[in-house]
């Protein structure tokens, strides 16, 4: 009887012990009340409002989670597992090309007893993982198992215009999962970060690739994000197009299509119609991807494997020679207004007239229908003016978003949404333009030019007067913010 | 409503026979027409449909029955009914003029015009009141009642040009066919378009002019005004370019848009006075007949392409006088041509590379699936020379063009280092290929840039390409 009694207390501890030391006591609950800027009228903001998401303790007393579960906090909460003691957190490093965030909890008695999840490796395809979160909302930590699906270059749909490698697993991962660990033996194989419309029991996880980049990036207290080489490469099936190039027909080497801007250096070492042969090392394929840890995905990755700033060594074949070139890879800074953007939108109001930078989050404000909203060439401003040269792509179109009415601007011709062009004949490529050419200040009138063709104008005092009122009329904070 | 028609004909006889105007009797100049038309799907421009459409149409002098001339793009065989019986005649299309929506058919077999009665066109719109709106439905006469709307000036529904447009309310159901539209025994128009409840009319005095410069030895055509602007409201834009009056004039804010004329205005002109009317800064004159209307109608409502156009603009701080010279409608003078009538669409396939020339149709064709960058060039001027564009607007898989399957809608540069303007460019081009090998260039901002065929094979994979997908042809230029 006592025998069993012991057995059964000994069963019982020894159950707890391991449950003890399990992921989830280092999986935190996390808290976002929120507030996101109008893109339309910028000095606005919504209705506070709060979102859930998970995290894990890593080394150094930092949690990782999602960068879309922290993004726009004004007050960031985090739970302990089974703890209610609400901790308030901060975000200290942000990544949203890559989705991922570090908080730090100002009151490190947070910490104490929860171990760091160590950071593993890639996880093979076929081979079982565990997701470790708060999805729907819950306080109780949620488990699901499944296998990795497939591992693949995917858009990262934080910001939209990036995609770097993601893995895919039939292991629920719903709202709430986002930013919780996937764990495989022990340690941390993934961060759980979306799904896909449309494609069922399938949700997708950031890889420790991606996880190591970031974390090795912010080592200097900065982050820079994922580096770009600059390049659009196309396939090279095509027999006449491999005999063109001097490549023998097989299924070797990719092809330089193009050479994007602003990247200079790309632009000095590469040429279009270059073959890419090899990237760190890797053979490329003629579909343009190599052998990753037993996947065939999009030589992209290799790419992303670099820091802002160094190298990748690359082979090329040029007129029938094969060329090493080094090269050194930035991150592209200048394609921000093409993907989501998480600052508030510089403003500057002139006579009730709202000028803001034209982003992907402003035409996204519009509504459903914003394509039918905004022109062509109002698109073409936004996604293809960077094709043409390197100061196209470094231009920040400036947009009208509004008109806020005023008896002195009450017949301006031209509608919101056109595109500035030019000012008192200053030609508009940005906010700073703007304010720059506002500045002068040396007529008696704001002679605006649109991209349309169209003309309008305000008369200065007027438009001072006018903004006087208007700020006031309507609490805006100030008449500008850049 | 026959019976009474006819009773009200034999009244008006009686009552004013010495005055000789006819009373109107629709039976007697009112026909049906049956259009056969070939119709083209400019996704899969080699094949052709076979679509028919019934509309109307009023007899205005000897062999001579006036339509409108939507509807009648790509038809090759007309038939007329009159009387509402069932016999139907053959007609002959004598002449259509898209960019004035009116077409003149005629039927030569002698027996149709037996007993019919042409009708008379109003030299005026009227601008209020009630009109009769009539067709044939069924073997009978169909009189429906219309109230005037307004007058104004419109575009055109088979084309961008400007001239007035009646707008009425009616009942009527499945309208816009040309149905005939009266004034007591003047017919007013013809029905060019329908809305709930609202129907547009082409104005017969329109009509007439349109009619009796086709009966000129040299038709000038139509004219048009290609330029752009923005009303002259915001008196601080008048001020700003040294013009101290309020209200008055429009500022020019694109010239030449549609390929047409660059000559006599400039982008930030002031245009005060057209034609002696003084034009508002809504861009509005006072026609001396039917008042308050927008300028656009005055390229047609008082002159002919070619002509010169006195205008008043401010331009430089002080009031000048240009002449403009009006240029005539023709879509073919843009870099994308809006439209495109009894013609089946061109294409050239070069090794399953499907080639087609950028317009109108291609790309209301695609509708919402149209790229944005050929949205973009469609909007765009002839610059650099460049006269067209052309599309590679998909590829029919082969071994080869291996590699190239998922590339549609991009719009071509050059070919083997000639610039493509059309597709006589791509086949002058591909006659001429660098060495063993067709180097195509996408434009700068395309999504893909270079592409590489063999010249060699390319004959004979067209060849079996067509046999493949059944193509008929392998182009239509």
């Amino acid at each position: 009887m006592n025998h069993k009694i012991i057995l059964s207390i000994i069963l019982v501890l020894s159950l707890f012990r391991v449950a003890a030391a399990g992921p989830e006591q280092s999986v935190v609950q996390i808290t976002n009340y929120t507030q996101q800027p109008d893109w339309v009228e910028p000095w606005r903001f919504s209705p506070v409002s709060g979102g859930l998401g998970s995290g894990f303790v890593i080394e150094g007393q930092r949690i990782m989670t999602n960068a879309h579960v922290v993004s726009w906090s004004k007050q960031l909460i985090v739970y302990r597992y089974q703890d209610p003691k609400p901790y308030q957190a901060t975000v200290e490093y942000i990544g949203h090309d890559c989705d991922l965030a570090v908080l730090k909890v100002e009151d490190t008695s947070f910490f104490e007893g929860i171990p760091a999840l160590e950071i593993g490796e890639l996880p093979a395809v076929r081979s079982t993982v565990t997701t470790y979160g708060y999805p729907a909302g819950g306080r109780q930590i949620s488990y699901t198992s499944g296998v990795v699906s497939r591992i693949e270059v995917q858009r990262y749909v934080q910001k939209y215009n990036r995609s770097l490698l993601a893995v895919q697993t039939d292991a629920a991962i719903n709202p709430g999962n986002s930013g919780g660990p996937v764990i495989q033996d022990g340690k941390v194989v993934g961060v759980s970060f979306q799904g896909k419309p449309g494609l069922e029991n399938a949700g997708f996880f950031i890889p420790t690739v991606v996880i190591h980049h970031f974390l090795e990036d912010i080592e200097d207290k900065n982050y820079n994000g994922f580096p770009d080489a600059g390049i659009s490469i196309q396939k090279l099936v095509n027999p006449a197009y491999r005999k063109a190039l001097g490549l023998p027909q097989n299924s070797v080497g990719a092809r330089v299509d193009v050479i994007l801007h602003p990247f200079p250096e790309t632009h000095k070492l590469l040429q279009e119609n270059d073959v890419l042969l090899e990237v760190s090392g890797k053979e490329v394929g003629s579909d343009g991807t190599v052998l990753y840890h037993g996947n065939r995905v999009a030589s992209s990755v290799l790419f992303d494997e670099v820091q802002h700033g160094e190298s990748i060594m690359l082979k090329v074949l040029r007129d029938g020679e094969e060329l090493d070139v080094e090269l050194p890879v930035y991150v592209n800074k200048e394609d921000r207004i093409s993907g989501n953007q998480y600052e508030p939108p510089p403003y500057i109001i002139v006579g009730g007239l709202v000028f803001t930078e034209l982003s992907s989050n402003y035409l996204g404000s519009l509504g459903r229908n914003w394509r039918d909203k905004v022109s062509p060439e109002t698109l073409y401003e936004l996604v293809y003016q960077n094709r043409l040269d390197e100061e196209s792509a470094r231009a920040k179109p400036v947009v009208l978003s509004k008109i806020l009415k005023h008896s002195s601007n009450i017949d301006f011709a031209v509608g919101s949404r056109s595109i500035l062009s030019e000012l008192n004949g200053q030609e508009i490529s940005s906010m700073e333009d703007l304010k720059a050419a506002l500045d002068i200040g040396d007529d008696e009138f704001y002679r605006f030019r649109f991209l349309s063709g169209a003309e309008e104008a305000l008369n200065q005092a007027d438009a001072e007067a006018a903004n006087k009122q208007l700020i006031e009329q309507y609490n805006i904070p100030s008449v500008e913010r850049l | 409503m026959i019976k009474s028609l006819a009773g009200l004909t034999f009244f008006c006889f009686c009552l004013l026979p010495l005055v000789g105007t006819a009373a109107l009797n629709t039976e007697t100049s009112l026909v049906e027409i049956e259009v056969t038309k070939k119709v083209y799907d400019y996704r899969t421009p080699w094949f052709t449909r076979n679509e028919q459409i019934r509309k109307n149409g009023i007899l205005i002098g000897d062999n001579q029955i006036l339509t409108t001339a939507d509807g009648l793009s790509g038809q090759y065989l007309c038939r007329i009914k009159k009387g509402g019986v069932s016999r139907q005649y053959l007609a002959e299309v004598l002449w259509i003029d898209y960019y004035a929506n009116v077409a003149i058919l005629d039927v030569p077999e002698e027996d149709f015009w037996e007993g019919m009665h042409p009708v008379d066109l109003a030299k005026t719109v009227p601008q209020s009141g009630e009109l009769q709106i009539y067709r044939w439905r069924g073997g009978r006469i169909e009189e429906r009642a219309a109230e005037i709307v307004r007058l104004y000036s419109g575009k055109s529904k088979s084309s961008y040009v400007q001239h007035l447009v009646l707008s009425v309310a009616s009942t009527i159901q499945s309208a816009g066919w040309a149905e005939v539209v009266f004034d007591e025994d003047q017919l007013v128009g013809l029905t060019a378009s329908a809305g709930t409840d609202t129907l547009t009319i082409l104005p017969a005095q329109f009509i007439a002019k349109v009619v009796e410069n086709h009966r000129k030895s040299e038709d000038a055509g139509l004219g048009y005004f290609d330029f752009k602007y923005i009303f002259g409201k915001n008196p601080a834009l008048l001020a700003s370019k040294g013009l101290d009056q309020r209200d008055v004039g429009v500022v020019v804010t694109e010239v030449g848009g549609k390929g047409l004329s660059k000559e006599g205005l400039q982008v930030g002109d002031i245009i005060l006075e057209i034609d002696g009317f003084e034009i508002d800064s809504e861009g509005k004159y006072v026609d001396p007949d039917y008042g308050r209307l927008s300028f656009g109608c005055l390229a047609t409502r008082a002159h002919a392409a070619g002509e010169e156009i006195l205008f008043k603009i401010w331009r430089d701080g002080k009031a000048q006088q240009v002449n403009y010279k009006l240029p005539g409608a023709d879509f073919d003078k843009d870099l994308i041509p809006e439209r495109r009538y009894d013609a089946p669409p061109q294409y050239l396939i070069g090794g399953g590379l499907v080639f087609q020339p950028l317009n109108g149709p291609l790309l209301e064709a695609l509708g919402k699936a149209a790229p944005v960058l050929l949205e973009y060039y469609s909007r765009q001027e002839r610059d650099d020379g460049r006269e067209g564009l052309v599309v590679l607007s998909g590829v029919l898989p082969d071994d080869f063009n291996l590699g190239y399957e998922g590339m549609r809608y991009l719009l071509l540069d050059e070919i083997n280092g000639r610039k493509i303007n059309n597709l006589d460019d791509v086949v002058a081009a591909m006659d001429n290929p660098d060495g063993e090998f067709h180097r195509i260039q996408f434009m700068p901002d395309e999504r893909v840039l270079h592409m590489v065929l063999d010249a060699e094979e390319m004959e004979a994979a067209t060849t079996r390409i067509v046999q493949t997908y059944r193509i008929p042809s392998a182009s239509q230029l």
